[in-house]
């Protein structure tokens, strides 16, 4: 049984007088425990979203949301039960995610306060461990939120969520914000949070290559649905949708050999009215007719491998598309830079 | 090759440097504000002891001008003018902070409530908002006033009716806006109830700006009322308040101690009011010093 | 024949509410003509602030030193009219937020001939007709709605796209590009990365490439120079900085990046520490606090930017040789 796990989550928001948005599509995924999935993802694709929904911040407006085992009850008028709170959040933004006139020694211990963890004269030692786990100094308790860089502050972060002693945490793009070294040094850290203390991660991010070095399993994820699921070396070896295939040739390599990255042509088209049958049809390279009329399902195709494309059948190899398909339309870097008409 | 040091030049620059400021307190401003305002708490504790005379007795000297024994004349019936504009202070200042005091509380409990709850409490007290809004304060003031019967009381009634919304709408705004915010949200995650979230999260972040307001209100609070015994609806005579006596003061302009002394005694207070509104603004600002704090540079 | 921009012992004091200090702390290079030359570095490093000093764009109160020749001309000296003929004109600059380097409130079209007639005269019509151009230039699908709109309405992407046509409507030799691509989606990235290097060797422009990805450098950057603590620390042609790093610093940063190729579940290596404050630079060599190899005489000398081979400078006294590549 799975620790979390979305089951065809679809959520949709109203805007008075305009079409309703389905932000996330029907998504569905699982985290389990020590387990680190990487939700990956660009701009507009519904990722935010569905992490706070994953979380309760937001009420699926269909599917539901599975929490050890119970049906996870969104946040709303009434306190958040104990067992619930061992799901926890770190948001993308740290400097509005603590709160700018409280110490950070406060915040950290809010979990142990409200939840009944500790008792008020253990909650000190707790909050300098905590400190210590995520590497910062003991002292730094009696600190304010703007005493700290964007890295340290996501690390308290981290502590705050910690000290809920959560079973799952869901990260909504802790590492966007950071510096290079800071970077790092963050995803470091969850990697080793992940294997010590058998926590499990969803990590939201639009970084492929740092989610790479994090991930155990990756959800890719298009226009409010997840394309592809794998386990992470299998998907860079051999990635089966022609999204994350092209995400992979869009990333540039810093080997000096002066290579220039694949570009998508095209734009991601507006939520409120997505592309009739498969939503990345437009873009494909492959795409042919089956693709213009009938949205394809994510299925599985070999073991722990889920693709939504119809040139996968369950059962054939595991195999990209550059490898076995061909190219309906002219490739993708021909002459230069995209924008093309589609 | 090697770097060769080379002189620096100056380029020149007329705007003002930020951060350079140190403190906002220690602006002439700022320090204006607080000795003034600081000088009125003094009158405004040790009057008995400040004012040579009774501002209720009266004298023969009448209309006598600005003198050793009457420094600043006496009035149309022998009152020393000194005295009743220091006991005038007795009357503004607690009046002007106990209708603060009220007004942020009423407007901040209505504001909060209908930014919490929305709906229709949001609405009621919205279009409450709005009636009062859509009159100019002065009129409505004086409308209330003359409703209720011209007296003090009914003046601060009136002041009270005329500034809660200001704050009703800050503290919903704040509310509606803050209630978004990550660390609030964190919280609630937590297992933290809205009550605390509110408590704990909110609150502490909506003191500043409402304190800012409030301020400098207590200028405007000053100003109207004393307005409004200007125009006789507030303060009655012989009661010591500064606009009655800038009232009495144009019916014998050619004594021009009567007047003009109360009058400056508002304008002083209301601008250390304003001063101190300022400073308090800008000392709440994050804005430290800029550039070089390891942005993208 | 002569570099197009040549930069010499270029200094910049900023003020601050503690005193004035020193962002960038002497930087030398040269830029040719149809070059592009990448400028690498973190936060506080002085990597914009050294760019805005050649355009005069920097906050009043600020102290420049030292020299920026431009086909001929000082830039540091010149009065302030000289400059803005010069700049949008002969040199352009492209920011990395499209969204506030946009101006919100004009449709693209006005925001495009503003400059243009300016600096080359031209009237609505001609003007309007050449930023039509221009917007097909940078691959915009629909030029003449796009003229239309306003930035708001338009992606990440696009906007961006619109940046560098206006930065390229009066036919700048320099264009300025600081961070372009962080702030856009990696697919989006590359077709700005094939856009900038297709129009540069359309046309022979120079570019001045300012970004902290290395990545980005290495595709399209032909010269790199790693800035760290306002100084430059390494410089030589991208393929062979960034195959066979001699600084610490910029082996550091290479380590440091998510290999494509390498192992996943190797952790990534990171400096330990972070890079400084410009308020409070360590002694000596800035970056010795961080680095692995420093010896005793770091902490006291600053290393001179020394040329080490035929195309090569570094800012290191350690043996390079047992640097690891």
């Amino acid at each position: 049984m799975s620790l979390l796990e979305l089951r065809e989550v679809e959520v949709e928001y109203r805007r008075a007088g305009r079409v309703p948005v389905r932000a996330v599509a029907g998504a569905s995924l699982s985290v389990e425990a020590g387990e680190v999935v990487g939700l990956v993802g660009e701009t507009g694709c519904g990722k935010s979203t569905l992490a706070r929904a994953a979380v309760g911040l937001l009420t699926p407006t269909a599917g539901s949301v599975w929490f050890e085992g119970r049906q996870l009850r969104p946040i709303g008028r009434r306190a958040r039960s104990r067992s619930d709170a061992r799901l926890q959040m770190v948001f993308q933004n740290p400097f509005s995610s603590l709160n700018p006139r409280r110490r950070i020694g406060e915040q950290i211990a809010d979990a142990m306060a409200i939840l009944r963890l500790a008792p008020a004269n253990q909650r000190r030692d707790r909050v300098s461990n905590l400190l210590e786990q995520v590497g910062l100094p003991r002292n730094a308790a009696q600190r304010f939120p703007h005493q700290y860089s964007g890295g340290q502050r996501q690390r308290i972060a981290i502590a705050r969520a910690l000290a809920a002693e959560p079973s799952v945490i869901v990260l909504d793009e802790p590492l966007s914000s950071l510096d290079a070294s800071a970077q790092a040094q963050v995803a470091n850290l969850l990697k080793s949070l992940a294997r010590e203390l058998q926590v499990g991660l969803l990590l939201i991010s639009h970084d492929l290559a740092i989610v790479r070095h994090i991930a155990d399993v990756v959800a890719v994820m298009y226009l409010g649905l997840i394309v592809e699921t794998a386990p992470t070396r299998r998907l860079w070896k051999a990635p089966m949708h022609p999204y994350t295939e092209a995400l992979i040739q869009a990333i540039p390599r810093a080997d000096g050999g002066g290579w220039l990255p694949e570009a998508l042509p095209g734009e991601v088209p507006d939520p409120a009215r997505p592309p009739a049958g498969c939503r990345f049809h437009p873009r494909c390279p492959y795409a042919f007719n089956r693709c213009l009329i009938e949205p394809p399902p994510l299925v599985e195709i070999v073991d722990l491998r889920r693709v939504a494309c119809w040139l996968h059948e369950p059962g054939a190899g595991e195999r990209a598309p550059s490898q076995f398909a061909r190219p309906t339309r002219g490739p993708a870097s021909a002459g230069g830079d995209q924008l093309d008409r589609v | 090759m090697s770097v060769q040091p080379v002189p620096l030049r100056f380029r020149v620059g007329f705007r003002r440097r930020p951060g350079t400021l140190g403190s906002a307190w220690r602006q002439p401003l700022a320090i204006a504000g607080m000795v003034l305002a600081g000088l009125w708490l003094i009158v405004v504790i040790f009057v008995p002891l400040i004012a040579p005379y009774d501002p209720l007795a009266q004298s023969s000297q009448l209309f006598s001008e600005p003198s050793t024994a009457h420094l600043f004349g006496t009035d149309e019936l022998g009152r020393d003018v000194f005295s009743r504009v220091l006991w005038g202070s007795r009357l503004s200042l607690p009046l002007a902070f106990f209708l603060v005091v009220m007004a942020v509380v009423v407007g901040a409990v209505l504001g909060g409530l209908a930014g919490y709850f929305g709906g229709w409490v949001d609405e009621v007290i919205m279009r409450s908002t709005d009636l009062v809004f859509a009159f100019p304060t002065i009129i409505l003031a004086m409308a209330v006033t003359a409703a209720l019967g011209p007296s003090l009381r009914n003046a601060v009634l009136a002041v009270l009716v005329v500034f809660w919304p200001s704050y009703a709408r800050v503290v919903r705004g704040l509310v509606m806006s803050l209630g978004e915010a990550d660390y609030v949200s964190a919280s609630r995650l937590l297992g933290a109830s809205s009550r605390r979230a509110l408590l704990v999260d909110v609150l502490p972040n909506v003191a500043g700006p409402v304190m800012v307001l409030a301020t400098l209100d207590l200028g405007n609070a000053v100003l109207l009322l004393a307005g409004l015994s200007f125009l006789g609806l507030g303060a009655q005579p012989p009661t010591p308040e500064w606009g009655s006596m800038v009232n009495t003061g144009t019916q014998f302009f050619q004594r021009w101690w009567m007047g003009t002394f109360p009058g400056f005694a508002i304008l002083s207070v209301v601008l250390a009011f304003n001063f101190l509104g300022d400073s308090l603004r800008d000392a709440l600002d994050p804005r430290s010093s800029w550039a070089v704090q390891g942005r993208d540079r | 024949m002569s570099p197009l921009l040549s930069v010499s012992g270029l200094r910049v004091r900023l003020p601050t509410a503690s005193g004035p200090v020193t962002v960038v702390d002497g930087v030398d290079y040269e830029v040719e003509r149809g070059q592009v030359f990448g400028i690498a570095g973190e936060s506080g490093s002085g990597k914009t602030i050294s760019v805005l000093a050649l355009l005069g764009l920097l906050p009043s109160g600020a102290e420049v030193g030292g020299s920026a020749r431009f086909d001929g001309k000082e830039l540091l000296t010149l009065d302030r009219r000289s400059l803005r003929e010069i700049r949008g004109k002969e040199i352009a600059m492209v920011f990395q937020d499209p969204m506030t380097s946009l101006h919100p409130m004009m449709t693209i079209e006005q925001q495009l001939t503003e400059h243009m007639r300016y600096h080359l005269g031209l009237d609505a019509k001609h003007a309007r007709a050449r930023a039509a151009g221009l917007l097909h230039e940078v691959s915009i699908p629909d030029p003449t709605g796009a003229l239309g709109a306003y930035p708001h309405q338009l992606s990440g992407g696009m906007r961006q796209r619109i940046a560098i046509a206006i930065a390229l409507a009066c036919g700048p030799r320099l264009l300025i590009a600081d961070e372009p691509t962080t702030a856009l989606d990696v697919t989006v990235q590359a077709g700005i990365l094939r856009l900038l290097d297709r129009l540069r060797r359309q046309s022979g422009l120079a570019v001045i490439m300012i970004t902290h990805d290395l990545g980005v450098m290495s595709s399209i950057a032909d010269w790199l120079s790693v800035m760290y603590a306002g100084r430059i620390v390494e410089s030589g042609p991208t393929g062979a900085v960034l195959d066979r790093p001699r600084h610490p610093y910029t082996a550091g940063l290479l380590a440091a990046l998510p290999h494509p190729e390498a192992a996943e579940d190797t952790p990534l290596v990171s400096i330990s520490g972070a890079p400084p404050n410009p308020q409070a630079r360590p002694a000596g060599c800035s970056f010795h606090p961080r680095c692995k190899h420093a010896i005793e005489s770091c902490a006291s000398e600053v290393p001179d930017l020394l040329q080490v081979s035929d195309s090569r400078r570094l800012a290191c006294p350690v043996d390079p040789l047992l640097v690891p590549a």
